[in-house]
């Protein structure tokens, strides 16, 4: 069989341990596995694009230490071809903390790899109620799920409780995108024209086989206008709380190769046996 | 201490507690709550006992009020008991079914719970609902393929549950039916009472199954362990049911089991080191549970006690005092006899005669723990208790929720704030010499046997960097020295740039700090420590009567012994069906 059915409490279960077995330590491991399930969940890239860039999550994990400065307001880092799962929440968090202390919080993040995670790092931004805007072009080593743009964004809003998620593409009008997606919201408090210009048309300094993620976070306020217009962006509207519904409900479709891959990740943690492993076994009085 | 503790109770218990006592007695509570520090030791809570907020009595409360309904639709087995059942449930309005596939013994005795994969002698599966005959085929289908990477199922299925014959108690209990006979009680007893043993529930997603986010609101199994603990009872039905067709199928005059002695059935169960790991991965559970438990317990020590409460508490006494001079412990070597408890209990039942004026519970509780070994103080307590089941069950309304913890990492927070948690919440943790290599001897990690759970010794064994997560006292302490480097009013979000392992660390800090009895103050890579302590714990939590270590790192023992039959909830059960008296041998069948 080429598919069958998994679960997200499937992935979580086993995610955490093959994630470690993929070489991230613990904690790494356990936050990033959040993303892997709530993707897999809602459009199946998952596990099918960590399996393409194993080997090159494999060198990120050797690989110099983040170079993270702040201009103004805004951090910049260098990812060093680190993959989103392992740099992706950090990058995350300065978005939070600024947002929450400050009303406004932004960070960039370039020569990174992943970036199908895109959609699962806006899903946190919701759940800490914040409203965002994440830019990102994805680098030529990314495996994208069909239809996805490699340049593209996703805005959350999380007003009146619930959340809701617009995406969208740069790469055939980015001079529409920035005339017009950018509202009042963002404009007010600083065009972050570097990020934009590097999310459409790459830095001089980039790595075209990596990517560009940059991560606007905004703490929600009942009078401000939405960080994306719906009525000009032009962006498709994703509820992705309700896929995640369902996939709860009802499971969802994984590709047995995809799967097994997952336990195999897993495998690779479990000690090989021998009969001084056997003797610390629980059965028996020892 | 105690009074800091309750100070921060969680939202949910407070209003509860405010919603029972004054502010007068409030105060009184708070100062009859233990101090964690000395709590939450391995042997402390290894000596804990199940109560009435345990999981599986919170489960048998339900099916027993909701009387739901556990209908046998279909039942065949031949003289090997090679087989399969179809019943149909009405769990308080929500329909289930519970199919098992049956297979002749294959002279293989499975002990571990893990170790056999899917060889296992009897499979059954929980479907949401009524599933069409076509899609039970299906499943026993599955079944029949008993190769554990093949079997897959669907979300209409909650879980699977494996389990194994004890072929001993299984072949005693079928000839005596075959010869018209009832089994020896006092051997099943000796065995703590089973026929067939958990193989280790496969549900909350595993092979595809159900996940509890899934379920529908209100459905019964959204309720932590409820859906793993059913399949259990399940696992005693069949036991129950398949002995007697057995024998029916060798001989069709066999006897058939008398219900007391059915009742007195359980469902076996071994638990290992997983279970530890488990505890100290999910903090959270051990405050909910612990959390309950202590209110529960200095509820009951600081409420004047009527004659009726010591009433009950004597006959309670007398009842724990019969079960555990009943049971047979295969190892007594990590636990005190249950021949010392059950003398424990009659001389505590003597002091509540000897002085029928003093209705002290708090101080007759001080006395047991002072003269008494802890188990005996920790079965007195339990037996507390059950004195307040409407605050209990008032209680019980929070696990479910407070065992559900949003573990997201608040990165706003300062290094300075983390800083004061750490010495607030964790000084014993920092002041814990790690340095010692006694002290780190053990590393825990997944054999490829199955995934079992193991210890390796640091300086002998291999796969030390994929050890599972014990060492909490090595992370706080890590993470304290990491945050030293840093300015007080730095953000951690910077402090994740460039320790993103630190997460979960910071995470824990932060969301344990309002729920107290959440760490656990051992250390469990330490040479002297002993697992068995921790997974006795689980199980007392979960419901289990009487823990029997068979070695430092597994426990045995049985769920649901006493617990009313199908029949017996349909027409309307006592709750009360605790530390069950071993059923008698008729004179007619000790002649026979």
């Amino acid at each position: 069989l080429s598919e069958t059915i998994s679960s997200i409490s499937e992935i979580t279960r086993v995610g955490g341990w093959a994630l470690r077995g993929l070489g991230y330590p613990f904690g790494v491991a356990e936050r990033a596995n959040r993303l892997l399930a709530w993707m897999q969940a809602v459009d199946g890239s998952a596990l099918k694009s960590i399996r393409k860039l194993e080997a090159n999550i494999n060198a990120s994990l050797r690989a110099e230490a983040v170079k993270i400065t702040k201009v103004e307001a805004d951090y910049h880092l260098d990812a060093a071809g680190r993959h989103i799962l392992d740099i992706g929440l950090p990058v995350m968090d300065l978005a939070t903390s600024d947002a929450r202390h400050k009303g406004i919080g932004r960070a960039a993040v370039a020569n990174v790899c992943g970036l199908n995670f895109v959609p699962a790092l806006a899903s946190l931004l919701a759940l800490r109620k914040l409203d965002g805007l994440i830019i990102y072009r994805a680098g030529s080593l990314d495996v994208l799920p069909n239809a996805t743009p490699r340049s593209g964004w996703i805005s959350t809003s999380a007003a009146n409780g619930l959340s809701s998620f617009r995406m969208g593409g740069l790469e055939d009008r980015p001079e529409r995108f920035v005339n017009e997606i950018f509202t009042r919201a963002m404009l007010s408090q600083g065009s972050p024209i570097a990020a934009r210009t590097e999310a459409i048309k790459g830095d001089s300094n980039s790595n075209e086989s990596l990517g560009f993620m940059s991560i606007t976070a905004v703490e929600r306020s009942t009078d401000q206008p939405s960080l994306v217009d719906p009525q000009v962006s032009a962006g498709r509207e994703y509820d992705f709380d309700q896929r995640l519904a369902i996939a709860f409900r009802d499971g969802f479709s994984i590709d047995r190769e995809d799967l097994d891959y997952l336990y195999q990740l897993e495998m690779r943690t479990w000690a090989p046996t021998s009969e001084r492993s056997r003797s610390q076994a629980g059965y028996g009085v020892y | 201490m105690s009074k800091q503790t309750i100070s921060h109770l969680p939202r949910l218990l407070s209003e509860t507690v405010d919603h029972f006592v004054t502010p007068s007695e409030r105060t009184c509570l708070a100062n009859a709550l233990r101090d964690p520090d000395s709590l939450m030791t391995g042997p402390r809570l290894g000596a804990m006992k199940a109560t009435r907020l345990s999981f599986a009595n919170l489960l048998a409360r339900r099916m027993i009020n909701d009387r739901w309904i556990v209908r046998r639709d279909e039942l065949t087995c031949d003289v090997d008991g090679e087989g399969h059942a179809i019943y149909r449930i009405d769990a308080g309005g929500h329909p289930l079914t519970y199919i098992a596939r049956c297979y002749a013994w294959d002279g293989i005795e499975k002990a571990g719970r893990r170790s056999d994969g899917a060889k296992r002698d009897m499979f059954g599966a929980i479907f949401l609902g009524s599933p069409t005959i076509e899609r039970i085929r299906e499943e026993f289908a599955t079944f029949d393929l008993r190769d554990a990477a093949a079997m897959r199922t669907r979300s209409d299925v909650t879980g699977w549950t494996p389990a194994n014959r004890s072929v001993r108690y299984f072949d005693h209990v079928v000839n005596a039916l075959v010869g018209g006979n009832q089994p020896d009680p006092a051997f099943l007893g000796s065995g703590t009472g089973y026929i067939l043993r958990n193989g280790g529930y496969l549900g909350s997603g595993r092979q595809g199954s159900l996940t509890i986010d899934g379920l529908p609101e209100g459905h019964p199994f959204r309720h932590p362990f409820f859906a793993d603990l059913f399949g259990l009872y399940m696992v005693r039905q069949i036991s129950i049911d398949l002995v007697n067709a057995v024998a029916k199928a060798r001989n069709p005059k066999a006897a058939q089991l008398r219900p007391d002695i059915a009742r007195y059935i359980g469902v076996g169960n071994s638990s290992g080191q997983g279970m530890c790991v488990a505890l100290q991965r999910w903090p959270e559970w051990v405050s909910a549970w612990l959390s309950v438990r202590e209110l529960a317990l200095a509820y009951a020590k600081t409420k004047p006690a009527t004659t009726a409460d010591v009433g009950r508490l004597d006959s309670l006494l007398s009842r724990a005092c019969d079960y555990y001079e009943s049971i047979e412990l295969h190892c007594e070597d990590y636990v005190v006899p249950t021949a010392v408890i059950a003398q424990n209990m009659r001389a505590i039942r003597q002091w509540l005669k000897d002085d029928d004026a003093d209705r002290d519970l708090n101080r007759i509780a001080e006395a047991v723990s002072e003269k008494f070994d802890v188990e005996t103080a920790e079965q007195f307590n339990s037996l507390l208790i059950e004195l307040h089941p409407d605050f209990d069950y008032a209680l019980a309304g929070y696990l479910p929720i407070a065992m559900r913890r949003d573990r997201d990492v608040s990165p706003e927070a300062s290094v300075g704030q983390i800083r004061n948690l750490l010495l607030k919440n964790y000084a014993w943790a920092l002041r814990y010499d790690l340095r010692p290599s006694t002290a780190r001897q053990y590393f825990w990690y997944h054999s490829i046997d199955n995934g079992e759970q193991r210890r390796g010794e640091r300086i002998l064994d291999p796969h030390e960097e994929f050890e599972s997560f014990i060492d909490h006292i090595g992370l706080i302490q890590h993470l304290c020295s990491v945050l030293t480097s840093y300015d007080d009013d730095q953000s951690i979000a910077e402090v994740l740039v460039e320790w993103p392992d630190l997460y979960y660390g910071l995470a824990r800090v932060q969301y344990l700090a309002d729920m107290p009895y959440s760490e656990i103050r051992d250390n469990l890579m330490d040479q002297k420590f002993i697992p068995a302590h921790l997974i006795r714990f689980f199980l007392s939590a979960l419901g289990m009567e009487s823990t029997s270590p068979l070695s430092i790192r597994y426990v045995r023992g049985v769920f649901f012994q006493g617990m009313p039959l199908p029949e017996e909830l349909a027409k309307g059960a006592s709750d009360d069906w605790k530390f069950p008296l071993q059923p008698k041998v008729l004179q007619k069948e000790a002649e026979a």
